[in-house]
């Protein structure tokens, strides 16, 4: 029952927006676009969402907030709700690697 | 022949409503001397109030007098009996006020003496010795001697630190007979001299004021209203020369957050006068030297804060309340006295007058005033030909706020900066932001021992109590849901610095608060930067705001006047008011016109609207309207009973009681009790039963009759409990 990781890979919509929190821990949140094709019933078909990203501590380099909108990133890490309150049931991923993806056409060092 | 007295009574330290009657064995002690007396298994200190023939107890139930620790009495008959009349006004334990009107070296048992100090004169062989004799083989021997002769007497002020060992070298001389050591005592007077700077001329109304103060005669009462700026300083200054021209000393009042060195200066270069400066801040030693210099008539003029109501005078000339109004003027534990209304009893008992000034009086003042016990001299207009300021509320409603500043404040103050003014901004909080929030799960940091939010302050990352002494460091993750997404919600004066510097990045600023002026000297060194005008932008706290001569100053900010619209302290209102008038008061006191900006949420509050378009004494005016319809002071008089406690219900239980042996035939009504508004502080639980009576004679007697059975009560040894009489703070 403790399984809970996820890999995905998507185009940043907007800028990395870090902040720190008071007790100096970086923080950003960061929203995805996953486009891909995946097989469901033996048939192929289109994914296309979005889905938010939760990065706490260590997880971003500094750089990332000079990464464009629409740079490919893969985010690792596991799936928790956006909010703690009751009854809010959506969810993020909270990440604990993001790297930009392999080939990312946008993306030049 | 009269019988010599066997009885002394002795107020001592502790919670005991009345002094108490010792034997005398010995020598008959004064009244208003120290003694040294046994109380349960100890001895400790006391003052005689009394001596009497007959004790209502038998003489052998008496224990003995201990050592007289003076031979003559050290609290001055006058003093002693307006302390012994505030106890019993007050209401609090004989032998406690006693202790606080004395220096604690004197409550501890030092001898009434002065700081003393070495200073090496001349002897006769000494006078007559040509330094050149020692030259040879005492070098420094002779130079110290040469220097005795010029100077005629030494004394450690003269040697820097680093001039090696003068003590020795003058030690040799005192051995070789040309020089002696004496013993001298130094009461650390400012010693104040005209310097003959430049008198600003008097108008008409200062004039006026001038004139009724010299011409006072017997006890009168004299309310000084000046608008900020108008120069109610220049006329103390005159009734002061007036006071030390007769002979006489002038003890000046002021609020502890006006006692500042350019005060003590302004006074020390334009007054002839020997100047004793008491205040909390100063060494036992230091404040029992004022003391004593006051006492003995060696200082003509004092400047003190609260407590040097109690100051001994041997010329009583003159007594002088700055910004009576202030709130700091009463004591708020221990001992609740109100040194303004002190200082009018003590004029009153002495047959002085006494000045109570201010820009915004406070409505007992002014309620005084139209019964005409108080005479009123007006100074309507500004010193100088400034002009008063223009006021303008900010209706901040849907507008953004960039951490608290809005768009058109902004621009306001970008206006005045290019156009070479100095801008003050106001805010009653200090710290970053008031509420550390989890974003997650909506956690706040709260205070363990208090109902309180914990402060978050940013310099040291940690959060702090601003009720008690908490702290504690910046938690990494939110301790309920461990999200470490925490937010700091609201501003206080650090965030509003940084937002400041972000919109004005190429301006100086000063941000002057109780955390930025911890240092020692940093205040001063701040409020000069401030003063010269090397600061641009001023930010600050009401540490800032009040009584400073700002005069670059042509804009003031009032940041967040919502604060203190919707308190349940029925004085939060008339604060408000002073506080933001306080405030205006820095903009436009030299040449330059000045502007007041507002941010508020609620622009069509009344007390708002009065204020800003009909000015103090309108506002005030309504407000004691508000005030007889409600039937509150200063139409009745209040006294508040207060209980605390660890136990939950032991304050409430207690109360309840209290309240239950009301007695009957008296004119006290008693409301409540009830929860204290901020019910728990530092881990007690605390009530308050309300008490009003119709007026203060009422309450007295009805105190009189109460106290002593609810003092009596079981229940009250469960808790800490205390009356404040005519409090001024309901909270």
């Amino acid at each position: 029952m403790a399984d809970n990781r996820v890999c995905i890979t998507g185009r940043l919509v907007d800028a990395v927006q870090l902040r720190y929190s008071p007790a100096g821990v970086p923080i950003a949140r960061l929203l995805i676009e996953h486009e891909s094709r995946q097989v469901e019933a033996g048939v192929e078909r289109p994914i296309r969402f979005r889905v938010g990203v939760r990065a706490a501590g260590a997880v971003l380099a500094p750089e990332a907030g000079d990464w464009p909108p629409g740079t490919a990133v893969t985010v690792e890490g596991f799936l928790a709700r956006a909010r703690q309150r009751d009854g809010d049931s959506r969810l993020i991923i909270s990440a604990e690697r993001i790297s930009i993806a392999a080939g990312d056409a946008n993306h030049r060092e | 022949m009269p019988e010599p007295p066997q009885i002394a009574r002795v107020a001592v330290p502790g919670p005991l409503p009345e002094p108490l009657d010792y034997r005398i064995t010995a020598a008959v002690p004064e009244p208003g001397a120290r003694v040294r007396v046994p109380l349960g298994r100890r001895q400790v200190i006391g003052v005689v109030v009394a001596t009497a023939t007959h004790s209502e107890l038998p003489t052998r139930r008496l224990r003995p007098l201990g050592e007289l620790l003076d031979d003559t009495a050290v609290l001055p008959g006058e003093l002693l009996d307006l302390t012994l009349w505030a106890a019993g006004y007050y209401h609090h334990p004989v032998g406690e006020a006693l202790t606080s009107a004395l220096p604690v070296r004197l409550r501890h048992g030092y001898p009434a003496q002065y700081t003393r100090e070495t200073v090496w004169r001349l002897t006769d062989t000494g006078r007559d010795t040509p330094p050149d004799t020692l030259a040879a083989r005492a070098p420094r021997q002779a130079a110290l001697l040469a220097r005795l002769q010029s100077l005629g007497s030494l004394a450690a002020a003269h040697f820097p630190e680093a001039e090696g060992d003068w003590r020795g070298g003058l030690q040799r001389l005192v051995e070789r007979g040309l020089a002696r050591a004496e013993q001298v005592d130094t009461p650390g007077l400012i010693e104040g001299h005209d310097d003959g700077g430049d008198r600003p001329t008097l108008n008409n109304a200062q004039r006026d004021a001038v004139d009724a103060v010299r011409g006072a005669e017997g006890f009168a009462p004299l309310v000084v209203e000046g608008v900020t700026g108008s120069g109610k300083t220049e006329v103390y200054l005159h009734a002061i020369e007036a006071v030390l021209a007769a002979g006489r000393q002038a003890l000046v009042i002021v609020p502890e957050i006006g006692l500042t060195p350019q005060l003590v200066d302004r006074f020390a270069r334009r007054l002839a006068a020997r100047i004793a400066v008491l205040h909390s801040g100063l060494a036992a030693g230091e404040r029992l030297d004022g003391w004593l210099a006051a006492r003995d008539g060696v200082a003509d003029v004092i400047i003190g804060t609260r407590s040097a109501v109690f100051t001994p005078l041997a010329r009583p000339g003159l007594i002088l309340v700055d910004e009576e109004h202030d709130a700091s003027l009463k004591q708020q534990d221990g001992f609740r006295y109100s040194a303004r209304d002190l200082a009018v009893v003590r004029a009153q008992r002495l047959g002085l007058t006494v000045i109570l000034g201010s820009a915004t009086p406070s409505l007992e003042t002014l309620h005084n005033m139209r019964l005409g016990r108080y005479r009123e001299l007006r100074l309507p207009q500004r010193a100088g030909g400034a002009a008063m300021p223009r006021f303008r509320l900010l209706d901040v409603r849907g507008r953004p706020l960039r951490d608290g500043l809005s768009a058109p404040l902004i621009e306001q103050m970008r206006a005045h900066l290019d156009d070479d003014g100095q801008v003050l901004v106001f805010l009653n909080r200090r710290g970053f932001a008031p509420v550390l929030l989890c974003h997650e799960c909506g956690w706040v940091s709260e205070c363990e021992r208090c109902d309180a939010r914990l402060t978050y302050h940013r310099h040291d990352r940690r959060l702090h109590c601003h009720h008690c002494d908490h702290e504690r460091p910046v938690p990494r993750a939110c301790p309920d849901c461990g999200s470490v997404d925490l937010r700091p919600v609201g501003q206080g004066t650090e965030r509003l610095a940084e937002a400041i510097e972000a919109a004005f990045p190429d301006t100086a600023m000063v941000r002057i608060d109780r955390d930025s002026t911890r240092r020692k000297g940093a205040f001063e060194r701040q409020m000069a930067a401030a003063q010269r005008g090397e600061a641009r932008i001023l930010l600050g706290t009401q540490m800032l705001a009040k009584g400073h001569h700002l005069p670059a100053v042509t804009l003031v900010a009032v940041v967040d006047a919502d604060q203190g619209l919707f308190s349940a302290d029925f004085r939060a209102p008339e604060r408000l008011a002073q506080l933001i008038i306080q405030v205006a008061g820095r903009a436009g006191r030299a040449e330059r016109p000045g502007e007041v900006a507002i941010q508020t949420h609620h622009p069509e509050h009344p007390l708002l609207q009065l204020l800003v378009h009909a000015g103090y004494r309108r506002f005030a005016e309504d407000a004691l309207l508000e005030r007889e319809a409600a039937g509150l002071p200063p139409y009745t008089a209040m006294a508040l009973l207060r209980a605390e406690a660890v136990d939950e219900a032991a304050p409430r239980e207690f109360l309840d009681a209290a309240r239950a042996a009301g007695p009957e035939g008296t004119r006290l009504e008693l409301l409540g009790p009830v929860p204290a508004p901020m019910e728990r502080r530092a881990g007690r639980v605390r009530a308050q039963l309300l008490v009003r009576a119709p007026s203060r004679r009422h309450l007295q007697a009805g105190l009189k009759r109460w106290l002593p059975g609810v003092a009596a009560l079981p229940q009250a040894r469960r808790v800490r409990w205390s009356i404040d009489v005519d409090p001024a703070d309901m909270l």
